[in-house]
């Protein structure tokens, strides 16, 4: 063993021998970072057999960080990041990374949650760059599943996860996190705020990922909570979402307005400039009349090529006819299939009856067809609400709203006794005439911390 | 299956998957009407793996045909290729599952449909299609099919009144709180 990384052990092995003994670990680890990325790699894999997941998981961690720097290189000319690795150096490390996201111990790991979260970064990067994402979802799924402290909390290491599951085009392992709605930012070890990008971009990915599964409602709330993150300045990845966001509600026929209420002002001033051709396509689907969305489609097809968005605008095309047809669900009670056709301008009725098919499948019209006379009959919501199914439903959205508001509750109570609060009201306390702030504006600026 | 289908979902994820393993799970994938998902998959197969079982392609069209609702091509693909030993018991389910869900879409769809076209939906020959009708109580007048929607099966079981109370009493003082 080189004395660099001999060093590095010793030194480990008789801080931790003391009780919370992180804060002195980390202290090291700072200390003697760079030295480590400079060993060589097999001085590195003979320290790591040296320490134990129990005790030294901070000095694994470390180690594990240092080989994965080793194999960055940054590009002079364009400052680029990429990476350079021997398959069989990669299988080993992979290896090494999976023993360590399973069995290391998370409680010393929280100590250097940046550490820990750069290097599943870092990990992340290399298998995207290699075009090999798939082998690394299983890896940073438990690694977001173990430093986690609670289900409802985001960590950076989200991002990676679903970056990973959109570059390898296998996304179930990303659902039971995406599934859960978040509560919390994990707070980072040092004093920096949560990193602003990985916030936005685990919601553009997430939007993206239940796109694909034509979960149009939830990619939709995935894309506006990116639109309305409050900023100063406008971000690349709020301008994509917002285009994105547009299609997805254009698909589910959500009504949502052209620009989300909470829209950030710097975002929604910049749009008409940004995202000019999906305005205009809003504006087209709204006309209700096929031939003009398909013209403006025709129009701005580059654009929307470029964007990578023009497999959801032919989506938003067959969404109109969706939507006219259960316009005239509104004025028919019957109707026959061939005039459903006209009405819609599809071409065959055969094919207004697929389309009709489709939805009373779905549940998105109420009818029933009679090949005998060629007609369509329109009916009501058979729903009486007095089923045991409904009741389930209503249950369980009675545990959500409750969950909801206790979760409010608490952070009315954690804002109201934060430092930066109770001297906002101690200076308003001066003047009665002027109403103290809430705490929900305390929630926003904690929020425009992002 | 279901066990089986998980596991061969981790040996993809795991890299490790053959393609035997690759067609094995496509099957399933459409057997569980993970559709959009089997789209992925086939994305995913490196070249090598689509050119060993052409019946991967096949797969393929059947997918795009269920995406489609086309009940027609959906059967016509499956009896007309000859598939691997390893996925036949799969395929067999796969289309007596495709003919469940296809029963059960005209039950609550249609008030009338043809016999020829419902047995071409179905693909079963005529005097099938009448087992089929007369073991669902449906009737058949003039050439025509009329279905009877059957009543949505709930797995919930009946709720006691007591309990429903119980439930109610803890919303009430919850936000009487």
């Amino acid at each position: 063993m080189a004395s660099a990384t001999e060093k590095f052990v010793i030194s480990i092995c008789e801080i931790s021998v003391a009780p919370e003994s992180q804060n002195a670990v980390c202290t090291l680890i700072a200390r003697l970072y760079d030295s480590l990325v400079k060993s060589p790699t097999a001085h590195l894999d003979a320290a790591l057999g040296a320490l134990t997941h129990e005790e030294h998981s901070l000095g694994i961690l470390a180690i594990l960080s240092a080989k994965l720097h080793q194999l960055e290189v940054v590009d002079a000319g364009s400052g680029k990041r990429y990476y350079s690795v021997e398959v069989a150096s990669l299988d080993k490390l992979l290896a090494q990374l999976d023993s360590f996201v399973r069995a290391g111990n998370m409680e010393h790991v929280r100590y250097a949650v940046d550490t820990y979260t750069e290097m599943i970064h870092r990990m992340a990067e290399l298998l995207i760059h290699r075009k090999e994402a798939i082998r690394g979802i299983s890896i940073v799924a438990k690694a977001v599943e173990r430093i986690r402290t609670s289900e409802t909390l985001l960590t950076p290491t989200h991002t990676d996860l679903c970056h990973l599951c959109l570059s390898a085009k296998s996304f179930q392992a990303a659902f039971p996190f995406l599934d859960i709605d978040i509560t919390d930012l994990q707070k980072p070890s040092s004093q920096a705020a949560y990193d602003s990008k990985a916030f936005l971009l685990y919601y553009y990915y997430g939007g993206m990922i239940y796109a694909v599964f034509k979960k149009f409602k939830r990619a939709s709330y995935f894309f506006e909570i990116a639109i309305s993150t409050p900023a100063s300045v406008i971000s690349a990845i709020m301008v994509q979402a917002y285009k994105k966001y547009i299609l997805v509600n254009l698909i589910s026929n959500s009504g949502e307005p052209l620009v989300p209420k909470f829209t950030a002002p710097v975002l929604s001033r910049g749009l008409k400039t940004h995202a000019g051709a999906y305005q205009d396509l809003y504006h087209s689907y709204n006309s209700s009349v096929q031939s003009t969305l398909q013209a403006t489609a025709d129009k701005h097809r580059p654009i929307f090529e470029r964007d990578d968005n023009y497999g959801l605008v032919k989506q938003c095309i067959k969404s109109l006819y969706i939507k006219n047809i259960k316009k005239l669900t509104k004025t028919f009670l019957t109707l026959s299939i061939t005039d459903v056709a006209n009405r819609v301008h599809l071409p065959t009725s055969a094919e207004a009856e697929k389309y009709l098919l489709k939805m009373i499948e779905n549940g998105e019209i109420y009818a029933k067809i009679n090949k005998k006379d060629d007609m369509v009959e329109f009916h009501d919501n058979p729903e009486k609400y007095n089923n045991p199914a409904m009741l389930a439903f209503i249950q369980q959205q009675e545990k959500i709203c409750v969950a909801v508001n206790k979760k409010m509750s608490d952070m009315e109570r954690e804002i109201s006794v934060t430092p930066d609060y109770v001297s906002k009201v101690g200076s308003y306390s001066a003047d009665d005439d002027i109403a103290k702030p809430s705490t929900s504006a305390g929630m926003t600026s904690i929020s425009e911390n992002l | 299956m279901k066990e089986e289908f998980q596991e061969y979902e981790y040996e993809v994820i795991e890299r490790n998957f053959t393609a035997e393993v690759a067609l094995k799970l496509f099957a399933l994938k459409l057997y569980f009407m993970e559709l959009e998902d089997a789209k992925l998959l086939w994305k995913r197969l490196p070249t090598s793996h689509r050119e060993a079982f052409p019946e991967l392609k096949q797969l393929l069209l059947v997918c795009q045909a269920m995406i489609g609702q086309d009940f027609v091509t959906i059967h016509k693909i499956l009896q007309d290729t000859v598939w691997s030993a390893h996925i036949e018991p799969i395929v067999s389910l796969l289309q007596e599952k495709v003919r469940e869900k296809t029963l059960s879409l005209v039950s609550y769809a249609y008030t009338h449909i043809s016999v020829q076209e419902l047995a071409a939906m179905l693909s079963v020959s005529t005097a099938k299609l009448q087992e089929i009708v007369s073991s669902a109580s449906w009737t058949i007048e003039n050439g025509m099919v009329m279905p009877k929607a059957t009543p949505q099966d709930s797995n919930l079981p009946a709720r006691k009144e007591i309990v429903d109370l119980a439930s109610l009493t803890r919303l009430v003082s919850y936000l009487e709180n």
